[in-house]
C-alpha cells in the first residue's frame, strides 16, 4: 500500500513538472524573461530594507530573488516547476492534517497548484505571491503540529503569534492560513467555534491594524502582495507578441520579422515592433504593406493616460532606435514608474544606455551602478563602462544636433528633428514617409519626399513609387515627369493593371485583393481609419 | 578540542591584526575620494551623522575624527557610519566653529593610503530640525506613487505625511509653511476630493481656491507672516519637450495672475488691474508682511516658440494686512531686473530676519528645476546687493529653496550628482551674510542616494513636527467637504 501511495506520489510529482516546465520553457519563455525584466534585485541593505515597508517582505523578497533566474533560457520555467512542487508537496501534507487518507491527498493535491500555475502564466502576478501561499502552508503545517487539541491558551497564544507575523511576512497569505485553521478545527472530533472566531477575528483587525505602517488603501491590505489584475488564463497571442518585443529589445531584426511572418498578428504592438524591425532592416519601403497596419498606431506607441503600463513600457523602443534620446529617456522613465515596483532591469539598462548616448555620465554612471549591485547584469555594467572609456558610441551620430521645444505626442516634430540633425537617418526618413502614407496624407508624403531624397536614379522603393503614383495621377503630371521619378516599370504596370481593375469592378475591393491586397494602392483606397480610443 | 582553540585563537589573532593600525602607510596630499562630498564644510550642530563611503572600492576604510581634544575612530568597509552617541559628543564638544579633523586611511590593493585631512565647522546656529520634501520620480509631468515626506534631521527618522496610494493616486503638490512653524502650513491634493489642504494648529481645512473668473486653483504659494492670508498664483501650465540632449522638459505659462485669499473670511482677492497684460507668479510676502514680491513676465503669444525671451524680472507691490488689500499698482517696484541681463528669476523666498531674498535664476522661463544653468542669487535687501553665490552654486540645477527659521540656513534642490536627481543641500550663512559650502541631507546607509528612483522634491524646513500625518490627509481626501472663497471685486 506505501509502495503504491509513493508511486502515485511520483506519478502526480511528474505529471505537474514534466507539462509545467514543457510548457514555460517551450511555449510560454518570453513572460518569464518580462517578467524579470520588470523587477531590479539589489543586493544592498537599503534594498533589502525597502521590502519592510509594505506587507509580505519575506515572500515577496524571496519570490524577486528567485525571479532574477529568470534572466537566463529555462530558468524561470525552473524556477516556477520547484516551486509549484514545493507547494504541491506542502497541499499533500496539510489535506493529510485535514485527515483527508493519503491517496486523495494526493489526487486532490494539484487542487491548489494549477490555479497558481495559471496566475504565474499572467504578467502581473509575482513569483512572491505563491512564496506567500508557501508560507502560508508551513506555518499552518507548524501550528497543527505544536498545536494539542485541548489546551485552549496554547492554541490562542500560538495564533497571537502567528497570525500577526504570517501577516509581517506573507501578506494576504495569512487568510488562507485561517481557511486552512478553520477546516482543521472543523474536521477535529469535538470542534470549538472559539477556536473559529478568535482567528478569525485576528486574522480581519491585523491588516486594518498594520495601515498606518503600510499606507495602503483597506482593499490592498487584504490582497497584498497579489494583485487585483490577476488573471486565470493562459495568453498565448500576448505570448507571440513578447517575443516580438524581446526579441527587439536584443537587437535580433531579422528574427523579429520571422516571427512577423510566422505570426500575422493583427495587433498595434506586434505591428510597432514588426515596423520597427523593418526599418533597422532597411526594408521598412517594401515591405510595409506585407504587414497588417492600424495607420500610425503602428508607429509609436501612444503615451497617454489610456495606456497600459506594458504599452509604456514599449514605447521607448522606437524614439531608442531612430535616435530620439531625449524622448525615449522620457518614456523609459514613464515605463519605470509605471512598472509594477517602480525599477525595472531592462528600463535601467536602457536608461544608462540613452544617457551613455547623450554624453551625460554622471546620469549614466547611477544607473550602471544599480546593474553593478545585481546578479546577472553586472555585465552589462562592464560592457557599457568599456565603452565610455573608448568612447565607442555609434548611435551617437543619430541623436538630434539642436535644440527644439515639441510637445510628447508630436511625432512628426520628433523626426523632422533627426532628420534635420542628420539628414543620412535612413530609419527616421522611413517612418516620416511611412508616417504620411499611413495617414494617407500623401502631399506631406511628396513634399517629404522632394525633400530629402534625391532623384539620382537609384531605386525607389515599391510603396514608395506606389505612393508616388498616387500623387502624380492626381496632380495629373505628365508622362515625361512621370519618368524623371525613377519609378521601376513593373509598377508602373501593376499601377495601370489595378486602375483598370479598379474601374472595372466599380470600386470593390474584393477582385483587388489576390493581386494587389499587399499593395500601397489597396490600402490608399480601402483601409479604414478608425479612431481605436473611441470605438 | 585543541585543534578548535588553536583556530579560534588564531582567528581572533586575524581579526586583531585586520583592525590593527595601518602599516605601511602612503601619504597622498589630496582630499579623500569620499560620497556624499562632505569635505570643508560648516554643519550645524544639530544635525543627523553626516555618514560616508569611500568611493572606489577599497578594503578597509579608518576614519580619525579630532575634535576639541576628543578623538573618534570609526572602522568600515567602505561606509563610515557613526553611532548616535559618538556623534553627539564629537559635535557638542566642537560647537562654536571649533572645527573636527577628519583624517582618511584607506587600504586598497594591500596598501594603506592616508588622505589629507578635511575639516568640518560646527556653528552654533542651529538648523530647524525638520525638513519636508516630495518624493517624486524624475518624469516630469507625469506621476504614479507619490508621498510627501517629513525628515528628523537631527536623526535619519522620516515620517509620511501624505501618500497618494491612500488618495486615489492623485497628485499632491509640495508642502509649504509659513515662518517654518508646523503649526501654518498647506499643500494642494489635486483629484475628486481634493483641494488646497490648510493646516492651522493641527486644524485641517479642504479648500477649492479655483474662484469664478480666477485661471486656476492656487498654484504657488506663500503665507502671511500672521497666517491669516496665502499669496498664490493662478497658471495655465503647459509641458513640452526639448529634443537637444542635455535638456529636458520646459514648462511655461500660458497666462497666470495672482490672488491673496483671506483663510479666516474665506476671500480671494485678485491682483489690482495693470495697463497691459503680464505674467506673473512665484508670490511670497516679506518678512513683515507689508509687501508681495513676485516675478513678472511680459504676456507672449507665441509660445513654445518665443519660450527663449521668456524672462521674468523680480518685482514687488505693498499689501496692507488689515485690510487683506492689494497695494495701488503705482506701489509696484521693480526689485531686480534680471531681463536685462538675460535672464530670468523664479521662487524669491525671503528669510525670516527680512535681510535677504533669495532666489532663482535662468537663463529664461518659469521652470528651472530641468534647466541646467539654474543657480541660487542672494539679494540683500538693505543694501540691494546681490551675490551670485559662486561657492554655493554648481554646474547643474539649483532652486526649490527654503529658510531656516533663524535665517542662518537655507535648503535647497540639487541635481549637481547626476543631472536627473535632486537632493536636499544645506547651506549656512552667517551674520555678515557670507555662506559655506553646502552638504546634502545625510542618510544611515551613505549609497542610499545611488540606488533610489526618487527626486527630493522642493525641500522646506520647520521648527517641528507637522501634526498631521497620511491617514488624516486620506480621511479628509474621502470625506470632508471642500470649502469654497467668495472672489472680491
Amino acid at each position: 500500500m506505501r509502495q503504491w501511495k509513493n508511486g502515485m506520489q511520483w506519478i502526480t510529482a511528474a505529471l505537474i513538472a514534466v507539462p509545467c516546465f514543457t510548457f514555460l520553457h517551450f511555449l510560454y519563455p518570453y513572460h518569464l524573461y518580462l517578467k524579470e525584466q520588470l523587477i531590479l534585485f539589489l543586493a544592498t541593505p537599503d534594498y533589502f530594507l525597502s521590502y519592510f515597508g509594505k506587507p509580505a517582505w519575506l515572500a515577496l523578497y524571496a519570490g524577486d530573488f528567485f525571479t532574477q533566474f529568470f534572466y537566463f533560457r529555462g530558468g524561470g520555467p525552473t524556477v516556477i516547476t520547484i516551486t509549484l512542487l514545493v507547494l504541491w508537496w506542502l497541499s499533500i501534507q496539510t489535506l493529510k492534517q485535514f485527515r483527508v487518507a493519503g491517496r486523495w491527498a494526493v489526487v486532490a493535491s494539484p487542487v491548489l497548484v494549477i490555479p497558481e500555475f495559471l496566475m504565474l502564466c499572467g504578467l502581473h502576478y509575482k513569483l512572491g505571491s505563491t512564496f506567500s501561499l508557501i508560507l502560508a502552508l508551513t506555518a499552518f503545517l507548524i501550528y497543527s503540529r505544536l498545536r494539542p487539541g485541548d489546551s485552549r491558551l496554547r492554541t490562542f497564544v500560538l495564533l497571537l503569534l502567528l497570525i500577526p507575523f504570517l501577516y509581517w511576512i506573507a501578506g494576504s497569505g495569512v487568510f488562507f492560513f485561517l481557511l486552512c485553521v478553520i477546516i482543521f478545527t472543523l474536521v477535529q472530533k469535538k470542534p470549538r467555534i472559539q477556536h473559529l472566531i478568535f482567528p478569525l477575528c485576528l486574522a480581519l483587525l491585523i491588516p486594518l491594524a498594520a495601515k498606518p505602517v503600510y499606507l495602503l488603501p483597506a482593499g490592498k491590505l487584504y490582497l497584498y502582495p497579489r494583485s487585483q489584475h490577476t488573471t486565470l488564463t493562459i495568453d498565448l497571442v500576448w505570448e507571440k507578441v513578447l517575443s516580438m518585443d524581446s526579441e527587439s529589445f536584443w537587437g535580433h531584426w531579422d528574427y523579429v520579422l520571422d516571427l512577423a511572418d510566422k505570426y500575422q498578428l493583427k495587433n498595434p504592438v506586434a505591428t510597432y515592433f514588426t515596423n520597427l524591425a523593418l526599418s533597422q532592416t532597411g526594408m521598412m519601403p517594401d515591405r510595409l504593406m506585407d504587414y497588417y497596419q492600424p495607420a500610425t498606431k503602428g508607429l509609436f506607441l501612444p503615451v497617454s493616460a489610456e495606456s497600459t503600463p506594458m504599452t509604456i513600457l514599449f514605447s521607448n523602443e522606437v524614439f531608442f532606435r531612430l535616435g530620439d534620446m531625449n524622448m525615449a529617456q522620457h518614456s523609459a522613465m514613464l515605463g519605470m514608474i509605471f512598472s509594477p515596483d517602480g525599477r525595472s532591469s531592462r528600463l535601467v539598462r536602457r536608461l544608462a544606455d540613452i544617457h551613455i548616448i547623450n554624453g551625460e555620465y554622471e546620469a549614466a554612471d547611477k544607473y550602471l551602478r544599480m546593474l553593478e549591485q545585481t546578479l546577472f547584469h553586472k555585465r552589462q555594467s562592464s560592457i557599457r563602462r568599456e565603452q565610455i572609456r573608448t568612447g565607442s558610441i555609434p548611435e551617437r551620430v543619430n541623436i538630434p544636433a539642436f535644440d527644439s521645444i515639441r510637445s510628447g505626442d508630436d511625432c512628426i516634430a520628433s523626426l523632422n528633428i533627426l532628420l534635420e540633425s542628420n539628414p543620412g537617418n535612413k530609419a527616421a526618413l522611413d517612418y516620416l514617409l511611412c508616417y504620411h502614407l499611413l495617414n494617407k496624407d500623401i502631399p506631406s508624403f511628396m513634399e517629404v519626399y522632394e525633400r530629402w531624397i534625391p532623384k539620382d536614379g537609384s531605386r525607389v522603393p515599391d510603396i514608395y513609387s506606389q505612393a508616388i503614383l498616387i500623387y502624380l495621377t492626381q496632380h495629373k503630371v505628365p508622362a515625361q515627369a512621370v519618368r524623371s521619378y525613377g519609378i521601376p516599370d513593373n509598377i508602373l504596370v501593376d499601377f495601370m493593371d489595378y486602375t483598370r481593375l479598379f474601374q472595372e469592378n466599380n470600386a470593390q475591393s474584393g477582385p483587388l485583393r489576390e493581386r494587389f491586397g499587399k499593395s500601397y494602392w489597396f490600402y490608399y483606397h480601402f483601409a479604414v481609419m478608425v479612431n481605436h480610443e473611441n470605438s | 578540542m585543541r585543534i578548535v582553540k588553536f583556530h579560534i585563537i588564531t582567528l581572533l589573532l586575524g581579526i586583531l591584526y585586520a583592525c590593527g593600525e595601518p602599516r605601511d602607510v602612503t601619504a597622498n596630499d589630496s582630499l579623500p575620494p569620499i560620497y556624499p562630498d562632505y569635505t570643508q564644510i560648516t554643519i550645524p550642530c544639530n544635525i543627523a551623522p553626516l555618514n560616508f563611503m569611500v568611493l572606489h572600492n577599497p578594503q578597509q576604510v579608518l576614519a580619525v575624527l579630532t575634535g576639541e581634544g576628543k578623538t573618534v575612530r570609526i572602522r568600515g568597509g567602505q561606509n563610515i557610519r557613526f553611532s548616535g552617541k559618538k556623534w553627539d559628543q564629537l559635535v557638542n564638544s566642537c560647537i562654536g566653529n571649533e572645527h573636527i579633523s577628519v583624517q582618511l586611511y584607506v587600504k586598497k590593493d594591500g596598501v594603506w593610503t592616508c588622505y589629507k585631512p578635511f575639516l568640518w565647522t560646527v556653528t552654533e546656529d542651529r538648523i530647524d530640525p525638520y525638513l519636508s520634501y516630495r518624493l517624486i520620480e524624475p518624469g516630469y509631468e507625469v506621476w504614479n506613487k507619490l508621498q510627501l515626506c517629513e525628515r528628523h534631521l537631527e536623526s535619519f527618522k522620516v515620517r509620511i505625511l501624505a501618500d497618494n496610494a491612500l488618495t486615489e493616486n492623485s497628485c499632491m503638490n509640495c508642502h509649504t509653511y509659513g515662518n517654518q512653524d508646523p503649526g501654518t502650513s498647506f499643500f494642494h491634493l489635486r483629484g475628486p476630493g481634493g483641494g488646497t489642504i490648510l493646516n492651522r494648529n493641527g486644524k485641517l481645512r479642504k479648500i477649492e481656491t479655483k474662484t469664478e473668473g480666477s485661471i486656476s486653483a492656487g498654484v504657488y504659494g506663500n503665507f502671511h507672516p500672521s497666517g491669516r492670508y496665502g499669496v498664490f498664483s493662478t497658471n495655465i501650465i503647459i509641458p513640452e519637450f526639448h529634443a537637444f540632449r542635455g535638456e529636458r522638459l520646459e514648462v511655461y505659462d500660458t497666462e497666470s495672475d495672482l490672488i491673496v485669499v483671506d483663510f479666516d473670511h474665506n476671500t480671494s482677492m485678485p491682483f489690482p488691474p495693470t495697463e497691459k497684460k503680464e505674467l506673473r507668479t512665484f508670490p511670497v510676502f516679506s518678512a513683515d508682511g507689508n509687501t508681495v514680491y513676485y516675478c513678472r513676465a511680459p504676456y507672449m503669444s507665441a509660445l513654445p516658440d518665443s519660450v527663449r525671451y521668456l524672462r521674468y524680472d523680480l518685482m514687488s507691490i505693498s499689501f496692507n494686512p488689515h485690510t487683506g488689500m492689494w497695494g495701488d499698482t503705482s506701489t509696484i517696484d521693480t526689485v531686480f531686473s534680471a531681463s536685462r541681463h538675460k535672464l530670468s528669476v523664479c521662487h524669491p523666498k525671503t528669510s525670516p530676519d527680512g535681510r535677504y531674498l533669495l532666489f532663482t535664476v535662468a537663463e529664461y522661463g518659469t521652470f528651472p528645476i530641468w534647466h541646467r544653468e539654474t543657480d541660487l542669487y542672494l539679494l540683500n535687501l538693505e543694501t540691494g546687493s546681490v551675490d551670485a553665490l559662486n561657492n554655493v552654486n554648481s554646474a547643474l540645477s539649483d532652486t526649490y529653496h527654503s529658510w531656516s527659521s533663524n535665517s542662518r540656513w537655507f535648503v535647497f534642490a540639487s541635481k549637481r550628482d547626476d543631472g536627473m536627481y535632486g537632493k536636499p543641500y544645506f547651506c549656512h550663512i552667517d551674520e555678515n551674510g557670507l555662506t559655506s559650502k553646502p552638504f546634502v541631507l545625510p542618510q544611515k546607509d551613505p549609497s542610499a542616494y545611488f540606488t533610489t528612483f526618487k527626486s527630493f522634491n522642493i525641500p522646506e524646513l520647520s521648527k517641528g513636527e507637522v501634526p498631521f500625518n497620511a491617514l488624516d490627509i486620506e480621511k479628509i481626501y474621502r470625506s470632508m467637504d471642500k470649502e469654497t472663497l467668495d472672489p472680491v471685486k
